[in-house]
């Protein structure tokens, strides 16, 4: 996880760049959405089995 | 300079390592892990590849990967604006993947070097998909200048690419688009007719002489429009790779009479049909792709690459209907080459490393993966409790030829293990092609396989024009041509009217390895290329006077070809192969061998 | 104690296996609010600019579908995820 917060600078650099590069400009955007998605389910999925503990 | 190639998350990752421009190892990743095809980090080929390249901890100076993953993931979104609403699951699908695994390269690969004990350079670097391809083709070449045509399923967008390769410099021209492709028309094919995409379209080809060319007026006109230089365009209504799991769309079921066979239904002659012409027209697309070439460089030569350069078939044609005066393809054309041409284009462009165009090639052919001490093979064998006969170098060729001669289906594994996708004789099963027989004995028995499915011979290269009709070498099995007139016969009776029927025919003198249109796919060896898999076929043809041998890979059904001696042993068990001749050493089977070619027996 | 260690590593399992059972459910739907929300409208705009990535008329029309490849670009492209 920790690796991946390392990483996670230079992916967006790149995206950034690439975004840029190719006048996409929804890319970066939508790139940002779409990990911010995986965080989420990484989260929720660590999260709410917590759930499951207090019945 | 150490360069590490990598190529991995699509199909057949691979590891190569090019040391100052020279080819050192490369190996794909399935022979390590035993899973077909395996799309996994390439862990174990990487390994061996930086320990043959004696890289110690310091790791190697430079790590490239075989594609840019955000070209790609523009291509995946772009694809998904374009179908939307339609694709939602397909979407699912490859989502999850991209966002834990294929937007993180960067991370993978540091985390599997360091886990692997070696220190990774400052950064992965990565070079384009065809620009790989290119350069996999252009660069262990032996021309100093030539074209370059590529043609695959898809890169990043480009599906197929004409470049020019001049000295040490490889670029990249035109290309054509995705989903404009001809790997994927091929592949949407294989698909339909019951095979698996991108591991059955060798069996498409295989297929393709038992039928007749009745849809390619459908599939030009409906399917594909086709220019006079080989671009087209699919009509995408009727194939369902943009948003959907499979290849093609129920409109494609309505054309073609019904819905794809089922993979392990019956094959009928429909198929037989479909995949004649769909040979067809990738023939001629390819054709028209290569004079287009011709006249874009102006060059005399022509390098190939790309999944779809393995059809040897169209290969042949284009070696004698094409504008060129020579050919060099590459024998990874897949993307497990594309690691090694990731490796050497950067070698090239990005380091200003020179290039030597060596005669031949610089494939060492193609044998680059791991090999085994007789020492190593001589313990393993009696650790897995086999007392094997042990035969004196000199001996060896004679041993090995004379089992070959009584009509034994032998195991053959020596040397360094090949890269790409044929085995050209260290990692074989050899036979006698003259048998009748034999064919069927080893499809059914031995590969466990569509009775359909021909055998190639390996002919020794001086005696290459005894038997086909072969202007040039073939040394890794990526041409076919015809077997020579005077050698094929005419089967008694007409001619059966199911592929199966017709898979039973004997249609020359050497009838294991004649295909059903009297062609064959040929391996010519030569001395230089591998000198002891020569010295068995001149031995063999010294006592035989025949000069060719049946060679298919080794290994058993659905498995990828062996790479060590537990690998091997465990085929030659499990395939009840004849005899195992690994090393200087000699497994033999006590029991008699099966029917076909039981001739006296030669005991242990 | 002895019995932990069994309790623990159940706990364990149980854990992994509700996480797993979480995440099969969050990403159908959190991904299918991102297709209905951002992809299906990307569409729209696709069809009202008439514009297709895909060049999926067909048949096309053109004398040649080849493209002109971009030439490469700096010495530091290797670096890059993207040409």
């Amino acid at each position: 996880m920790k690796d991946r917060l390392r990483h996670l600078s230079g992916l967006l650099r790149a995206v950034w760049d690439f975004a840029w590069a190719n006048r996409a400009w929804w890319f970066f955007p939508l790139v940002v959405v779409l990990l911010l998605v995986a965080l989420l389910v990484a989260v929720g999925s660590m999260t709410t089995p917590f759930l499951y503990t207090l019945f | 300079m150490n360069i590490l190639g990598l190529s991995a998350f699509y199909h057949d990752s691979a590891a190569a390592l090019v040391r100052d421009g020279e080819i050192i190892a490369a190996a794909q990743e399935e022979r390590f892990s035993r899973k077909k095809h395996d799309a996994d980090f390439p862990r174990g080929a990487m390994e061996y590849c930086l320990r043959a390249g004696g890289v110690g901890p310091e790791g190697p100076d430079a790590v490239i990967f075989y594609e840019k993953p955000l070209d790609k993931f523009d291509r995946l979104l772009e694809t998904c604006f374009s179908v939307a609403p339609r694709g939602f699951r397909s979407f699912l699908v490859s989502m999850p993947l991209w966002l834990r695994e294929k937007l993180w390269i960067p991370l993978t690969v540091e985390r599997e070097m360091a886990r692997a004990g070696f220190k990774l350079p400052r950064e992965t670097l990565f070079s384009g998909h065809h620009e790989a391809h290119a350069a996999s083709a252009f660069y262990p070449s032996p021309f100093e200048r030539s074209a370059i045509l590529t043609v695959d399923g898809v890169g990043e967008w480009a599906t197929a690419a004409i470049g020019r390769g001049e000295d040490s410099q490889v670029h990249v021209m035109e290309e054509m688009r995705f989903p404009h492709s001809l790997g994927l028309l091929y592949s949407a094919f294989t698909y339909f007719c019951g095979f698996r995409v991108n591991d059955g379209e060798y069996k498409l080809m295989g297929l393709a002489p038992y039928g007749k060319p009745s849809y390619a007026g459908t599939i030009r006109e409906k399917l594909v429009d086709l220019r006079e230089d080989g671009s087209f365009r699919l009509n995408m209504e009727y194939f369902g790779y943009l948003d959907g799991l499979a290849m093609t769309s129920q409109k494609f079921d309505a054309l073609f009479g019904g819905p794809p066979r089922k993979m392990d239904g019956p094959l009928t002659m429909r198929e037989a049909d479909l995949a004649r012409s769909v040979q067809e027209v990738t023939e001629d697309i390819l054709l028209r792709m290569a004079r287009h070439a011709s006249e874009l460089t102006g060059e005399g030569r022509l390098c190939l690459a790309g999944g779809v350069a393995l059809n040897c078939v169209a290969n042949g044609r284009l070696r004698r209907e094409g504008p060129f005066r020579d050919i060099w393809i590459q024998p990874a054309s897949g993307d497990a080459g594309g690691a090694l041409g990731a490796a050497l284009a950067y070698w090239h462009m990005g380091c200003d490393g020179p290039r030597k165009a060596v005669p031949g090639d610089a494939m060492k052919g193609a044998f680059l993966g791991p090999e085994w001490t007789d020492n190593e093979i001589g313990d393993i064998l009696r650790r897995e409790g086999v007392s094997p006969r042990q035969v004196a170098g000199a001996e060896w060729p004679r041993e090995v030829a004379k089992l070959v001669a009584a009509g034994r289906v032998v195991g053959l594994f020596q040397g360094r293990m090949e890269f790409g996708p044929r085995a050209l004789g260290n990692r074989s099963i050899i036979a006698d092609a003259r048998v009748p027989g034999m064919r069927e004995r080893i499809n059914a028995a031995v590969k466990r396989r569509e009775s359909f499915r021909p055998f190639a011979p390996a002919v020794l290269a001086e005696g290459a024009g005894e038997y086909f009709e072969l202007e040039a070498p073939s040394p890794y099995m990526l041409l076919t041509a015809q077997v020579r007139k005077e050698r094929l016969r005419e089967p008694a009776g007409p001619r059966p009217a199911s592929v199966d029927g017709m898979a039973r025919l004997e249609l020359s003198d050497i009838p294991a390895v004649t295909h059903v249109d009297g062609s064959a796919r040929i391996q010519t060896v030569s001395r230089e290329q591998n000198p002891d898999f020569h010295a068995v076929l001149a031995a063999f043809k010294e006592m035989t006077g025949c000069g060719l041998v049946l060679n298919t890979s080794f290994n058993a059904k659905d498995e990828p070809i062996v790479c060590s001696p537990v690998d091997a042993l465990r085929c030659f068990r499990e395939a009840g192969l004849d005899d195992l001749a690994i090393g200087p050493y000699i497994v033999s089977r006590v029991t008699a061998p099966s029917p076909a070619g039981n001739i006296g027996g030669v005991s242990s | 104690m002895a019995g932990d260690g069994k309790a623990g590593n159940r706990l364990a399992r149980l854990w992994r296996a509700a996480s797993g059972a979480a995440r099969a459910v969050f990403t159908p739907v959190l991904l299918g609010v991102v297709w209905v929300l951002i992809f299906v409208p990307g569409r729209l705009a696709l069809v009202l600019l008439r514009r297709d990535p895909l060049k999926r008329r067909f048949p096309g029309g053109a004398s040649s579908y080849w493209v002109k490849s971009r030439p490469p670009a700096a010495k530091d492209r290797w670096k890059r995820q993207f040409s």
